[in-house]
């Protein structure tokens, strides 16, 4: 009954990949054909087989994979520091009551502002480099990660703290063997979130200033009208984020596997 | 005397002013002695076993209570993540505890309560009642010597609810523990305690104290205690104890 089921599963499954593939094929073919035919203007809009052939020779040159680099290594750090740095604050204003309430107005005010509205700011303060565009993805993740976070922790049912509270656990004690752990899934869920809103600072700090990187490719393609260089930016961009995201998946995967079967 | 509470009050600062919510509690539980406490909702129930536990201070009188005090809620609240065995040991971990005595004292219980089996397992594969079982032995497993459960069944299905307070009652008398238990339930209160206080409305008092002797030709069990005729005499005082103090 059981191998029943999962074979009638895995040929849904399957059959659902293969539709999706399907489309994907479509909707490039009607691209190529498109502009092909003349229906689509090739100076607007490209065509997916110039978008390979230049991948093609930027493979070859070697010359993505600096792009690749640059910008990768600088998502992963605004990530890490940002995610980091964001559960600690979340940490702190959870210990403290006090200055949660103190901070409050100020965290909606910037959680409210468009954040990218900072990012000549922060150029201006760590640089041009890779510095600079790190602060900027990490000033544009933070707050969100502060907020969420903090909010997380402090929706904790009151009786598993009173529980915690009857066995004279600290607050220290609280934290890292109820807070924590039983928001573990919640926290994996902001660094995918974190993913993204990373790369939206990357790309944008590349824009503003770099020499090299995903989003320079693509703002300079841009600038001299090569929509070829701007299309294959925008998807070696889709790709990146997609692998990060299926590789927060497989680092939650191993994390719960590792604690059992309890989420 | 394991725990006497003298003069207890308590009262709470909100917006509208100063709320009183206990009013000078006075009693006190024998060794191995289940006390029910019961009471109109919102007459401080809750309160008094915080105050007993030490979560809160009461604003005036004292506890005075020998041994250690074990909290057990309505929910089991076991930890998701953590197996059977490791949510047991909760309670030693956070105080540390966790010498090979306890540990063998927490192997014992699991092997004697059932749950040995199910100890590498997650506490979403058992039951409403086994759940609540391996609560209560992570509060035994502390060396609690005084037990406050808190409507320990309100939130089980009526037929799980007999049965838990079945288990419950049994691991309670076996291990020699003085109880308090909270509960609205009356059929519940008389089936499981020695004694019954009624807390009168808010600010509450203690209004009346039954000692409950029922006649059984079986040993008492919650749910031999049922069959008892003396049950429903009991039930009918209790009943019009707390419907009397009803506003009309």
């Amino acid at each position: 009954m059981k191998k029943c089921l999962s074979k009638e599963y895995k040929f849904g499954r399957l059959k659902l990949i293969l539709s999706q593939i399907a489309l994907l094929v479509l909707f490039l073919g009607i691209w190529e054909v498109g502009a092909r035919i003349g229906l689509l203007d090739e100076f607007f809009f490209s065509k997916p087989s110039s978008i390979a052939v230049l991948f093609w020779k930027y493979l070859k040159s070697n010359k993505i994979f600096k792009h690749i680099s640059i910008s990768l290594l600088e998502t992963i750090l605004g990530i890490t520091i940002g995610s980091v740095a964001g559960i600690l604050v979340a940490t702190i204003l959870w210990a403290s009551e006090r200055l949660s309430k103190l901070l409050e107005p100020f965290l909606v005010i910037l959680n409210a502002l468009p954040k990218t509205a900072l990012a000549p700011i922060m150029i201006i303060w760590a640089g041009t480099g890779v510095r600079g565009i790190v602060l900027v993805a990490i000033s544009i993740l933070i707050i969100v990660t502060i907020i969420s976070t903090y909010n997380y922790f402090i929706n904790m049912e009151p009786e598993k703290i009173l529980m915690m509270k009857s066995f004279r656990a600290n607050k220290f004690q609280i934290y890292t063997k109820l807070i924590f752990p039983s928001n573990l899934v919640n926290i994996i869920g902001v660094v995918k979130i974190n993913i993204g809103l990373a790369w939206v600072g990357v790309i944008v700090g590349e824009f503003l200033v770099s020499r090299a990187g995903i989003g320079y490719l693509i703002m300079y393609g841009g600038q001299v009208f090569r929509l070829d260089l701007v299309m294959m930016g925008v998807v070696i961009l889709s790709l990146l984020a997609y692998i990060m995201y299926e590789a927060v998946n497989l680092i939650e995967k191993i994390l719960l596997k590792k604690r059992g079967k309890g989420i | 005397m394991v725990l006497e509470l003298k003069d207890v009050s308590m009262h709470f600062c909100i917006k509208e002013g100063r709320l009183e919510v206990l009013d000078k509690i006075n009693f006190s539980i024998r060794e191995g002695e289940i006390v029910a406490l019961v009471g109109p909702s919102g007459s401080g129930k809750t309160t008094t076993l915080n105050i007993i536990a030490g979560l809160l201070k009461p604003t005036g009188g004292e506890v005075i209570a020998k041994g250690e005090i074990g909290y057990m809620f309505q929910r089991d609240n076991l930890l998701e993540w953590r197996t059977i065995y490791k949510n047991v040991i909760l309670g030693l971990e956070i105080q540390k505890k966790l010498t090979p005595e306890a540990v063998e004292k927490v192997k014992r219980m699991l092997k004697t309560y059932g749950l040995w089996d199910f100890r590498n397992c997650h506490p979403s594969e058992l039951s409403g009642g086994m759940r609540q079982r391996v609560a209560l032995i992570r509060t035994l497993a502390t060396g609690a010597e005084i037990l406050l459960l808190d409507e320990p069944f309100a939130s089980l299905d009526y037929q799980t609810k007999l049965l838990v307070s079945e288990d419950i009652y049994k691991i309670i008398k076996n291990e020699k523990k003085s109880t308090i238990i909270v509960t609205h339930d009356l059929s519940e209160a008389i089936s499981m305690s020695d004694r019954i206080i009624i807390l009168s409305e808010r600010p509450a008092r203690v209004m009346k104290t039954y000692d409950i002797n029922l006649t059984l030709d079986e040993e008492r069990t919650p749910l031999s205690a049922r069959k008892s005729p003396d049950f429903r005499i009991y039930f009918d005082k209790l009943w019009r104890d707390l419907n009397e103090k009803m506003p009309k």
